[in-house]
């Protein structure tokens, strides 16, 4: 009988405390493997919706701070000067505007909504599910809300009252558009109403006649995004460059870091209750052993094996409770994320738990090294175990 | 000889000062002795036998097994010495409640690196001589005392040691479990293995060929059939 | 002009010194001001991880420096304005009255005015549910524990009940053993937590740069603490001596 199935005996010897020990290292497994998913989590979710715009580089007049931020006079030329450089693939820009949306029937009250109006020839920065993409000036699509709100479908008309456009102090008259598609966009949350327009289009709901201007200019590079950055820097000092990989970047280091540190310290500390319960599970086991123990030294079995057979049983503990802490990870993940994602204002494609394979890893070691460090006083107590004295307790016990 | 002592003493170092539980001791086990060593409580008995079985070693003088310094052993190498030569017998019986009497039986022999087919065969055996062969699927707590006594001296002769070290075998048993324990041991001396016991049992001590007398550490009387 | 010692750190700028604040970032038309003084921002959670870079001017040198050269001196607008009443508890009726009032204006006491609020709402949910899975776990851990340490004494429980001892003393022996150590627990638990709260509070300080206060015990939080640990102590206690006191006394008793 080898060490590992030894180990497997002396822990089926107690069922009860066998599977407690082991469900016990589960729930401390999940919350470390949550923690693990945290880490990196809100980064790489945030790094999806990004490139799930289809751009790698935002060109802006500034920090946009908490609002959409100043606008880039000429930006269709911006664009377009920005798209003749080698290293970039192509470019639209990107004006915002907030708006109230009516759809025909009176019945259904006029919404709040965010407009985007995109101008120049490359990719929509959203996802189109049904229709198309508008083309004409009076066209305009709707996410999936927008559509439920307003009770309007592709080739119903909407009527766009802007109520804030910058370049244009005054409230313009409303303006009716027809519905053309269905899209999704990166980071809609659950109740916003967001459209889609032209870029001429947004321009005429603003009631002005500069459809060249912009808040943005997203550009996607031909794969090397800080040469097609350093790039547009130079043709334009003036302006503000940010890849996807500088944003995430400033995320981490604002939004983003509270979750980042909550995360290590959790993980620390996970670690140290998980190390700290089955060292004492593994040492009062051992402790209630040590006649049988010395009783197998006296028969032959080196201390080699004796400690062999400990820092199995705690291996047994850990693998068995560390296998089982991912399935149950995953759920408490599900449930952790449905808390968090209840914060205001947060996209609804955004995850705070978001699997990565180094989470899994990084798991997978911090077990293993608490597996053998937990074991560490138990071994060194079955290693220094007196023989002849243990047996002559035992008898006088 | 198998064990040989030379004028060992072993001194256990206590917070009220060095006790000294063996004092200046010499004697010599051979291939088929049976020795009996008895004495009042404390007198040593234990400390010896453990000495003899290379489960301490003694804080002076030299104790030979097979011809070599144990003292100069390693851990390691006593272990092996233990597992491959010399059984032991408890008086609590030590067996591992989480094994069946055959598992218990078999333990050593795994631990020696027995192939699986001999230790099968020598398991058998084994709870056969000692009467439990059909009771080789139970657990400890389903045996009764002598049935788990047996099954511990079975366990002891697992690798066939030539020397088997007892400590009070039948310390926990009534006087008709005793006597079976005892024919059981007159049974494995008589096939060749050499055989120490301690004990308080005079029925049983008078079984063997010699019987030592300790008092204070040392041996007294040297008496025998 | 007082500037925010953030501010202050990053540029180098001491009480004294004079600085030119300008509207925009080309630097257009700047004036000057003097550093009267070096304060310390109201740590506000919503901006944690932002570097607190302000100043704070008189109101009159703030429109004259931001106004629009078209807008007339006396027209412009501010934000807000905040009002410390004589007796705060009167702060509702006075935001109804000032809103019946003044139609268009948005009154509220400041208690109400947590916009923000929700977020910490909901992480402070997140905290709980960790928590819940920490307890969990130290439970399930408890459960083990206790069972072990309760068959250590199966012996002695064994003749203590052969010899006559009534199952129902046995048990409130251990009962009151397990309340003990549950006590005893939660004491060195709360113990570690006042020496971790400041530990915490000092990195997350640090680490923000803010004297926003991460972690508090609070003697609510002690009292809950309290109200879960002991129980919980007491409840596994019980549940493995009952199960150890359901055998024979003569099964516990053998050896």
């Amino acid at each position: 009988m080898n060490a590992l199935a030894y180990a497997w005996r002396s822990l089926v010897r107690q069922p009860a405390r066998a599977v407690l020990g082991v469900l016990g290292v589960a729930a401390v497994g999940a919350l470390l493997f949550d923690m693990l998913l945290l880490s990196e989590g809100l980064v790489l979710s945030m790094r999806d919706l990004l490139d799930r715009t289809g751009y790698d580089i935002r060109v802006t007049a500034g920090d946009p701070g908490r609002d959409a931020g100043p606008l880039i006079d000429e930006a269709a030329a911006v664009a377009a000067a920005v798209s003749a450089q080698p290293s970039v693939r192509s470019a639209i820009t990107v004006r915002l505007a907030d708006a109230r949306l009516a759809g025909a029937s009176s019945a259904v009250r006029p919404r709040r909504a965010f407009l985007q109006g995109i101008g120049g020839e490359g990719g929509r920065p959203w996802t189109r599910r049904r229709g198309r993409d508008p083309m004409g000036t009076l066209e305009v699509v709707l996410n999936d809300e927008g559509v439920r709100a307003l009770g309007v479908e592709i080739g119903s008309e909407v009527t766009v009252s802007v109520s804030s456009c910058s370049g244009n102090e005054e409230a313009p008259p409303p303006v009716t558009f027809r519905v053309v598609g269905v899209v999704t966009f990166p980071f809609d949350s659950p109740d916003d109403i967001t459209a889609g327009l032209t870029a001429a289009g947004l321009a005429d709901a603003c009631g002005t006649d500069d459809h060249g201007v912009a808040h943005a200019v997203m550009v996607a590079s031909r794969g090397d995004a800080a040469r097609a950055a350093a790039d547009i820097s130079t043709l334009r000092p003036d302006l503000r460059v940010l890849t996807t990989d500088e944003a995430l970047g400033a995320f981490q280091e604002q939004g983003f870091s509270y979750f980042r540190q909550i995360s290590t310290v959790l993980t620390t500390v996970t670690v140290s209750f998980a190390l700290l319960l089955i060292a004492v599970l593994l040492t009062v086991s051992v402790n209630q052993r040590l006649g049988e123990i010395a009783a197998l030294r006296a028969l032959g079995f080196s201390r080699r094996r004796v400690v062999a057979d400990v820092l199995c049983e705690s291996a047994l503990t850990v693998g068995i409770g560390g296998g089982l802490s991912l399935p149950l990870g995953a759920l408490l993940a599900v449930w952790l994320d449905s808390i968090l994602k209840r914060m205001p204002e947060i996209p609804t494609e955004l995850h705070f738990f978001v699997y990565h394979s180094d989470a899994l890893l990084v798991h997978v070691s911090l077990l293993a090294a608490t597996a053998l460090l937990a074991a560490l006083y138990p071994m060194a107590t079955v290693a220094r175990l007196p023989i002849a004295a243990t047996l002559r307790n035992e008898v006088v016990s | 000889m198998i064990v040989r002592a030379d004028d060992i003493s072993r001194v256990f170092a206590m917070p009220a000062g060095p006790v000294v539980a063996v004092r200046n001791v010499s004697l010599g086990i051979g291939p088929g002795d049976y020795v009996a060593i008895s004495g009042p409580s404390g007198c040593g008995k234990s400390t010896l036998l453990h000495m003899l079985g290379c489960v301490d070693t003694p804080s002076s003088g030299t104790l030979l097994f097979d011809q070599h310094d144990v003292s100069c052993m390693s851990d390691y190498a006593r272990s092996l010495v233990r597992l491959r030569h010399i059984g032991f017998v408890f008086q609590r019986f030590f067996l591992l409640p989480m094994l069946t009497a055959w598992e218990n039986v078999e333990l050593p022999q795994a631990e020696a690196g027995v192939p699986r087919s001999e230790r099968r065969a020598r398991t058998g055996e084994l709870l056969a001589y000692v009467g439990l062969a059909s009771r080789a699927d139970h657990r400890p707590s389903q045996l009764s005392g002598g049935e788990m006594q047996r099954v511990a001296i079975a366990r002891a002769l697992a690798n066939r040691p030539r020397l088997v070290l007892a400590d009070e075998p039948t310390g926990e048993l009534d006087r008709s479990t005793g006597q079976q324990i005892a024919a059981l041991l007159d049974r494995i001396n008589a096939d060749g293995t050499a055989l120490v016991i301690v004990t308080h049992d005079s029925a049983l001590a008078e079984h063997a060929r010699r019987l030592l007398t300790m008092r204070d550490g040392r041996v007294e009387e040297e008496g025998g059939r | 002009m007082l500037v925010s010692r953030q501010l202050a750190e990053s540029e180098r700028l001491r009480v004294g010194d004079v600085v030119q604040l300008a509207p925009d970032k080309n630097g257009s038309e700047p004036r000057s001001f003097r550093i009267a003084g070096i304060y310390e921002p109201t740590p506000d959670p919503s901006r944690l991880g932002d570097a607190a870079l302000e100043v704070r001017l008189h109101l009159p040198d703030l429109l004259s420096l931001t106004r629009d050269p078209l807008t007339p001196e006396g027209t412009e607008h501010v934000e807000s304005i905040n009002i410390a009443l004589m007796d705060p508890s009167d702060a509702r009726q006075f935001a109804r009255d000032v809103a019946a009032r003044m139609p268009g204006v948005m009154a509220r006491p400041s208690a109400d005015a947590g916009g923000n609020a929700e977020r910490f709402v909901i992480l402070e949910r997140f905290h709980q549910a960790i928590a819940a899975v920490t307890i969990t776990a130290a439970t399930v851990f408890l459960l083990a524990l206790t069972i072990m340490l309760v068959e250590e004494r199966r012996e002695t429980v064994g003749v203590l009940r052969l010899i006559g001892v009534p199952v129902r003393r046995v048990f409130m022996q251990v009962l009151v053993e397990g309340v003990v150590i549950a006590g005893f627990g939660w004491l060195f638990g709360l113990g570690l937590a006042l020496a971790s709260e400041g530990l915490i509070n000092r990195f997350f300080q640090w680490r923000y740069d803010t004297a926003l206060v991460f972690a508090r015990i609070t003697p609510g939080v002690a009292a809950t603490c309290l109200m879960i640990a002991v129980p919980l102590g007491v409840v596994a206690t019980s549940a493995a001596s009952w199960a150890l006191l359901r055998r024979g006394s003569l099964r516990l008793a053998r050896r």
